[in-house]
C-alpha cells in the first residue's frame, strides 16, 4: 500500500508534471479566479460598490468567475463563416499553454531532485518562453478576419516592440548582478530581497509586465472603448474564456519569474530533503508571493486610464526603456563592489 | 465485407448526431451538471452594449455605484459575441429593429432578452407612431419591465426575476440539452427589418 | 441687443432684396423669394449671423406651399449672440425645390437632410442628400406632411397582440 502511495507521489511530483500541471494549469487557474474576483472587487470598492456579491454571500462572492467560466463552457463556440477556421480555433488554445509554459522551467525549490531542468541557463530559456505566445494573439486576429480583431492585432504587435526589450533587460539584470544565468543561484544570493537593491530593474521589469499581459494603463490591444474586445471580438464562448485567461496566465508566469528574481523566491524558507520540505512547501510559497504580486497588478485597473498608443511606445522607448539600462548599469556596478 | 483491405475489414456505422445528443443527456442529467449550468447561466448574466432609447440612462444607473446591478453577477460588455443577455431600453425604431436583431443573432446561444419600458411592452405613448417596432415582433422577450422610464431597482428586479425563471424552469440545461429552446417559440421577424440596409 | 437693433441690423445688411417681415413676441423673420435667398443669406453671415440654430418648415396646406425658416445666430459676435434671427422661403407644395444654403452655413446639412426625408423638400446642389433618421418605406410617405395622416388606434387593446 505505502509502495502504491509512493509511487503516485513520484509522479504527481515528477517535476516536469507537477510544475506544468499542478502549478501551471490547476494552480494558475486557482490563482486566475482569485484575482479576477479579486479586481472587480477592489475596483467595486474603489467605486463604491459592493461588486459580485449575490452569488454567495458569505464568501462575498468569491464563486463569481467559477460561474462565469461555466457559462462560457457551456455556451455557443460561434465560428464565423469568413475566419479562418483552424487557425481561429488553434489560436486561443495554443497561446494559452504556451502562456503557461514558463512555468515549467523555472525552479521552484533548491533541492536538485526536484528540478525541472538542468538549471544552468535557465532565466535565458523561461525569458525566451515568455515571448513566444502573443504571437498567436496576432493569429487570432488575423484568423478572425474582422476588422476590430486585425486592428487589435496590429496594436499587440506594436506593444510587443515596446515591452519585450524591457522585460529581458530588467529581468537579465539580476544575473548581470549576481554573474549567472542560474536562477536557483540568482535566489540563493539574495540575502537581501533584489528588489531593495536594485528598485528601478524592478520597476521596469513591473510595467513591462503591465503591458506584456495588457493591464490596465496599457490595456491597448483589447480597449474596448476603441476596438470593441481587439483581437478577441469574434470569439466566443470556451474560446474566449481561454483567450482571457491567457493573459492573466501569462501574468502569473511572469508573476513567478519576478518572484524569483526580484522578491527572493522561496526565500524565508530553507527547502530540504524530501517531498514535503524540498519541493511542495517552497513552491507554495513562491506561488503565494506570485499571487500577492498579482494583486498589486490587479489594483491599477481601478485607478488608472488608458494610454493611447502613441503615448505608451513613447513612453515606453523614451522613459521605461532608459530606466531598464539604468538598472542594468545599477546591476554591473553592484556586481563589481560585490554587493550580492 | 469486401473492400480495399481485402478480408476482415469492418465499417462502422453510428449517427453522430443522435450520439452526440446521447452524450449531452448524460452530461447534463446524470452526472447533474445541468443544475450547476443553470446556477452558473442565472449567476452570470452579462448585457451586451445596445442602447436603443431614452431608457439607456436609466440602465447606466443601474449599474451604477448607488444601485449597482453588478453585485447579481450582470456585468455589463462591449463585444456581442461574449454576452448572453440583451436588455431593449424603451422605443425601437425601425432602423434600430435591425441592430437589435443583428446583435441578438451575433450573441452565442443561451441567451435571454429583458424588454424594458413602456414602449418596449406595446409602444407607449408612440403607440401609433409610423417608426416603432415592437421589440416581441423581432425577438422573443422574457421580462417586461413597466414604466416611463422604469427605476433601477426594477431594472434589478428584472434580473432577479430571470435568474429565478432560469433556476426554476431549468431553461439552460433543458435548451442544451435540446439544442433549441423548449419553453419559447422561435421569434422570426415577419419582414426583414434590416431591408432598408440590404436595400 | 434687443430685437429692435438686430431687426435694423438685418434690414440694412438686406438693402435691396425685397423681405416680408414678421415679427412676434421675441422673434423676427425675414421671408425673400427663391431666387435671393442665397445672397440673402450670405449677407446675413457678413454681417456676423455665423451659424443656423434651427431649420423649421411649416406646411400650409390650404395655401399650398411650405415656408422654410433657418433660424440664425452667432458665437463670434458678442453683440449678435443674443438675438436669434429667422432668414426664409416659401416653395410651391407640388413642385418643393429650392437651394441649399450649406456652402453658406455648414451647420444647415444636417437640417436639410432630415427635412428632406420628413418634408420631401428638394435642396438642389445639396453635397449629400441621404436619408438621415427614416427607413426610405417610411420616407416615402413623406410623414410630417399634413396629408400623411396617422392611423388612430384604440389605446386599449381589446385583442392579444400577434407576433
Amino acid at each position: 500500500m505505502a509502495g502504491i502511495i509512493d509511487l503516485i507521489l513520484s509522479i504527481i511530483f515528477y517535476p516536469p508534471i507537477y510544475q506544468l500541471v499542478l502549478v501551471g494549469l490547476t494552480g494558475s487557474l486557482v490563482v486566475v479566479i482569485f484575482i479576477i474576483w479579486f479586481e472587480r472587487k477592489a475596483t467595486a470598492r474603489v467605486q463604491r460598490r459592493l461588486g459580485p456579491y449575490h452569488i454567495a454571500p458569505r464568501l462575498a462572492g468569491l464563486p463569481q468567475l467559477v460561474a462565469d467560466l461555466i457559462r462560457y463552457a457551456f455556451q455557443e463556440v460561434i465560428i464565423p463563416r469568413t475566419a479562418d477556421r483552424e487557425l481561429f480555433v488553434l489560436a486561443p488554445i495554443v497561446a494559452t499553454v504556451l502562456s503557461i509554459l514558463p512555468i515549467a522551467v523555472v525552479p521552484l525549490t533548491s533541492n536538485p531532485a526536484y528540478w525541472p531542468i538542468p538549471m544552468d541557463y535557465s532565466i535565458l530559456v523561461a525569458l525566451a518562453l515568455t515571448t513566444v505566445s502573443p504571437i498567436f494573439l496576432i493569429v487570432a486576429g488575423w484568423a478572425s478576419n474582422n476588422k476590430f480583431s486585425i486592428i487589435g492585432g496590429v496594436r499587440e504587435a506594436f506593444v510587443i516592440t515596446a515591452y519585450e526589450m524591457i522585460a529581458i533587460m530588467s529581468i537579465l539584470s539580476a544575473s548581470a548582478a549576481v554573474l549567472t544565468f542560474n536562477l536557483v543561484e540568482i535566489v540563493e544570493a539574495q540575502r537581501i530581497w533584489y528588489i531593495l537593491l536594485n528598485p528601478i530593474a524592478f520597476l521596469a521589469a513591473f510595467l513591462s509586465v503591465l503591458m506584456a499581459t495588457s493591464g490596465f494603463p496599457f490595456e491597448i490591444p483589447e480597449s474596448e472603448n476603441e476596438v470593441v474586445a481587439g483581437p478577441f471580438t469574434e470569439y466566443s464562448g470556451l474560446l474566449y474564456g481561454l483567450n482571457m485567461g491567457a493573459a492573466y496566465m501569462k501574468r502569473f508566469a511572469f508573476s513567478i519569474l519576478m518572484v524569483l528574481v526580484f522578491l527572493g523566491g522561496w526565500s524565508p524558507y530553507t527547502p530540504g530533503e524530501g517531498i514535503l520540505s524540498g519541493y511542495l512547501i517552497p513552491s507554495l510559497i513562491v506561488v503565494a508571493k506570485a499571487a500577492i504580486l498579482m494583486m498589486i497588478f490587479s489594483l491599477t485597473r481601478s485607478i488608472y486610464g488608458r494610454f493611447r498608443l502613441d503615448q505608451a511606445l513613447e513612453g515606453a522607448w523614451r522613459l521605461v526603456f532608459p530606466m531598464a539600462v539604468l538598472g542594468f548599469g545599477l546591476a554591473l556596478l553592484e556586481a563589481y563592489l560585490g554587493v550580492m | 465485407m469486401e473492400g480495399n483491405g481485402g478480408n476482415g475489414g469492418r465499417v462502422y456505422v453510428g449517427n453522430l448526431d443522435k450520439s452526440a445528443k446521447k452524450a449531452k443527456q448524460l452530461v447534463m442529467g446524470k452526472l447533474r451538471i445541468g443544475k450547476a449550468v443553470d446556477w452558473a447561466t442565472a449567476f452570470s448574466l452579462w448585457p451586451v452594449h445596445l442602447t436603443t432609447s431614452c431608457c439607456g440612462c436609466e440602465f447606466a444607473a443601474t449599474w451604477s455605484p448607488r444601485f449597482d446591478a453588478e453585485q447579481h453577477g450582470a456585468l455589463p460588455w462591449v463585444g456581442a459575441r461574449q454576452t448572453n443577455m440583451i436588455l431593449i431600453e424603451g422605443t425601437v425604431t425601425k432602423k434600430m429593429a435591425c441592430a437589435v436583431r443583428v446583435t441578438w443573432e451575433q450573441m452565442p446561444s443561451p441567451k435571454f432578452a429583458i424588454a424594458m419600458g413602456a414602449c418596449a411592452i406595446d409602444g407607449g405613448i408612440f403607440y401609433n407612431s409610423y417608426n416603432i417596432v415592437r421589440p416581441w415582433e423581432i425577438i422573443p422577450v422574457d421580462v417586461y419591465i413597466p414604466g416611463c422610464p422604469p427605476r433601477p431597482e426594477a431594472v434589478a428586479r428584472a434580473i432577479i426575476e430571470l435568474q429565478r425563471k432560469i433556476r426554476k424552469q431549468r431553461v439552460v440545461s433543458k435548451w442544451i440539452e435540446e439544442g433549441w429552446r423548449p419553453d419559447k417559440e422561435y421569434v422570426k421577424p415577419k419582414e426583414d427589418p434590416c431591408s432598408w440596409w440590404r436595400g | 441687443m434687443d430685437l429692435a437693433q438686430a431687426r435694423k441690423i438685418v434690414e440694412e445688411a438686406l438693402s435691396g432684396i425685397e423681405a416680408r417681415v414678421e415679427e412676434g413676441r421675441g422673434f423676427i423673420e425675414f421671408i425673400v423669394s427663391k431666387e435671393n435667398l442665397v445672397e440673402a443669406a450670405s449677407r446675413l453671415k457678413k454681417a456676423g449671423f455665423d451659424h443656423v440654430k434651427s431649420l423649421t418648415v411649416v406646411d400650409y396646406k390650404a395655401e399650398g406651399k411650405f415656408k422654410i425658416v433657418y433660424y440664425v445666430s452667432s458665437y463670434l459676435n458678442e453683440d449678435l449672440a443674443g438675438v436669434i434671427v429667422g432668414i426664409g422661403t416659401e416653395v410651391p407644395r407640388d413642385n418643393p425645390k429650392m437651394p441649399t444654403l450649406v456652402y453658406v452655413w455648414r451647420s444647415a446639412e444636417f437640417q436639410e437632410r432630415e427635412v428632406f426625408e420628413f418634408f420631401g423638400i428638394d435642396f438642389e446642389d445639396h453635397p449629400d442628400l441621404r436619408l438621415l433618421l427614416l427607413t426610405p418605406q417610411v420616407a416615402e410617405k413623406r410623414p410630417l406632411r399634413k396629408d400623411f395622416i396617422v392611423k388612430e388606434e384604440p389605446i386599449i387593446r381589446t385583442t392579444p397582440p400577434t407576433g
